[in-house]
């Protein structure tokens, strides 16, 4: 019985890990002969991706995908993903390219390649003036809700280890767990807490402590190098012609700051 | 095939797994119990002449059955604060999960309560049994016997549905998996190795289930 279960499950396990190969490797030559680039954008992160009143995705990185498809002369299909899962979606050949307001971290380029950075969010710990916190150290039993792997989540782990934090699947239930009373802090980025200020003025989002500036970067598979060097060179003339820093100033509403080429 | 598979990535994390496990075991075992009271009870009050009982049981079955778990968990811990009601991951898990079980439950217990005829009834009372005698040799006793692998099934079934508990932030075993694919990403080992977690959970707990069959059922009528 035992000896069929472990046949069983094995033969499974190579047959999905043979699907999930098969797909890969699509890189600039690909994708211009297929005529379509598929792209994953974030579907809880306002500005950068979310959806309007008609449900159609808006934001930054909604717009970079757009204009990229644009620049590659090719179709754009668009993919909606959450925070948990944009580094599975392009590990697994599902997507060629995800725009998803993503820090680079050592650990992730050893998954996937980063673009030169497009844009920037800060990353901290938002909630109402009443709770005295001002820095990581501070944090007693306070509970932070957090979106669970997000650059947010790993800083805030290190920065606070034994801090209450609560991680949830991605960052609007997180959100909730703020808005609901089940978590006294969020910790998210200064945007986000913008945004949900705007749209509910009851909500007390104010900065407790800002973790640090995070780059936005385009991420591709490592097996991608063609892509990746175009999209280089896409964000380089981008920087240049000032197209991205109107970008930023259209959705974040505030300056570009000057970027390091990566 | 170009995906290396290099589950010694997860070795840092093994005391997360054991704890997540550990954690959809006191779950399931206790919404086991609770599931199974909140079940007995409803189904004793569904088959009640009484329509002041029989009534809120059918609201409640129809309720619970009719709606996704995940509405029902999402109302229990985003909800009921707003209400005055603050509950923690796991306890407003546990809460939801026992609703949810209690109304799957019932409604087994309920048809293994029909299935005792009346005439056998009939029969216990006027061999002098009392009314609660009856109940518990003559209709509970057979009922469960003849409901038990569905029952046991459903049992299966609901500590398999623990996982979805880890939308709320609990901390059991596949919200733990989430926790270390988010910091490994190492997707697949990961989830291949709770799958094989979950099967062996499953395959323990039909053993237990099992030998408390033969243990209660079998042995009993035969000594």
């Amino acid at each position: 019985m035992f000896k069929h279960l472990t046949k069983i499950v094995s033969a499974a396990l190579i047959a999905g890990s043979f699907m999930a190969g098969s797909s890969q490797a699509t890189d600039l030559q690909d994708i211009l002969s297929e005529g379509k680039v598929r792209i994953g954008v974030p579907v809880d992160v306002a500005p950068f991706g979310s959806n309007d009143a008609n449900n159609n995705p808006v934001g930054l990185d909604v717009d970079m995908a757009t204009n990229i498809a644009e620049a590659l002369g090719v179709e754009l299909e668009l993919q909606q993903i959450t925070g948990a899962n944009r580094i599975p979606y392009l590990l697994t050949g599902k997507l060629d390219i995800v725009i998803s307001v993503m820090g680079a971290t050592p650990q992730r380029a050893l998954q996937i390649a980063f673009s030169s950075p497009y844009s920037g969010i800060s990353g901290g710990v938002f909630g109402p003036k009443d709770i005295p916190v001002s820095s990581a150290d501070d944090l007693t039993d306070q509970t932070i809700a957090v979106a669970r792997g997000t650059t947010q989540d790993l800083l805030l782990s290190k920065l606070a280890p034994d801090a209450n934090i609560q991680r949830y699947d991605d960052d609007a239930t997180a959100a909730a767990a703020f808005t609901s009373g089940q978590a006294e802090l969020f910790a998210t980025a200064d945007i986000v807490a913008k945004v949900m200020m705007t749209q509910d003025p009851s909500l007390e989002l104010y900065p407790k402590f800002i973790m640090m500036f995070n780059p936005t970067h385009i991420g591709v598979r490592h097996d991608s190098p063609q892509l990746l060097q175009w999209l280089n060179t896409y964000v380089f003339v981008g920087m240049l012609d000032g197209s991205l820093a109107a970008l930023t100033e259209k959705w974040l509403g505030s300056e570009l700051p000057d970027l390091p080429s990566l | 095939m170009n995906y290396n598979f290099k589950f010694k990535a997860l070795a840092p994390y093994t005391s997360e797994i054991i704890d997540g496990v550990i954690l959809t075991l006191q779950l399931s075992a206790v919404t086991m119990l609770l599931g199974l009271a909140i079940g007995l009870a409803v189904a004793i009050a569904s088959i009640s002449p009484k329509s002041a009982l029989r009534r809120p049981a059918r609201i409640y079955v129809e309720a619970i059955r009719n709606t996704p778990l995940i509405v029902q968990l999402f109302i229990v811990f985003f909800g009921l604060p707003t209400l005055g009601i603050k509950l923690g991951a796991n306890s407003a898990a546990l809460i939801a999960l026992s609703i949810n079980l209690g109304a799957y439950s019932s409604e087994i217990l309920r048809a293994g309560f029909e299935s005792i005829r009346p005439s056998q009834i009939e029969a216990g009372r006027s061999l002098g049994l009392t009314a609660a005698q009856t109940f518990r040799h003559v209709v509970l006793f057979p009922a469960i016997k003849s409901i038990y692998p569905a029952l046991a099934s459903q049992f299966v079934l609901l500590m398999l549905t623990t996982s979805i508990v880890s939308s709320i932030g609990a901390t059991e075993l596949f919200g733990q998996a989430a926790f270390i694919d988010s910091r490994t990403y190492r997707s697949f080992e990961v989830y291949a190795l709770i799958t094989l977690s979950y099967l062996f959970l499953t395959l323990a707990f039909r053993s237990l289930f099992s030998a408390i069959y033969w243990l209660v059922f079998v042995r009993r009528s035969r000594a």
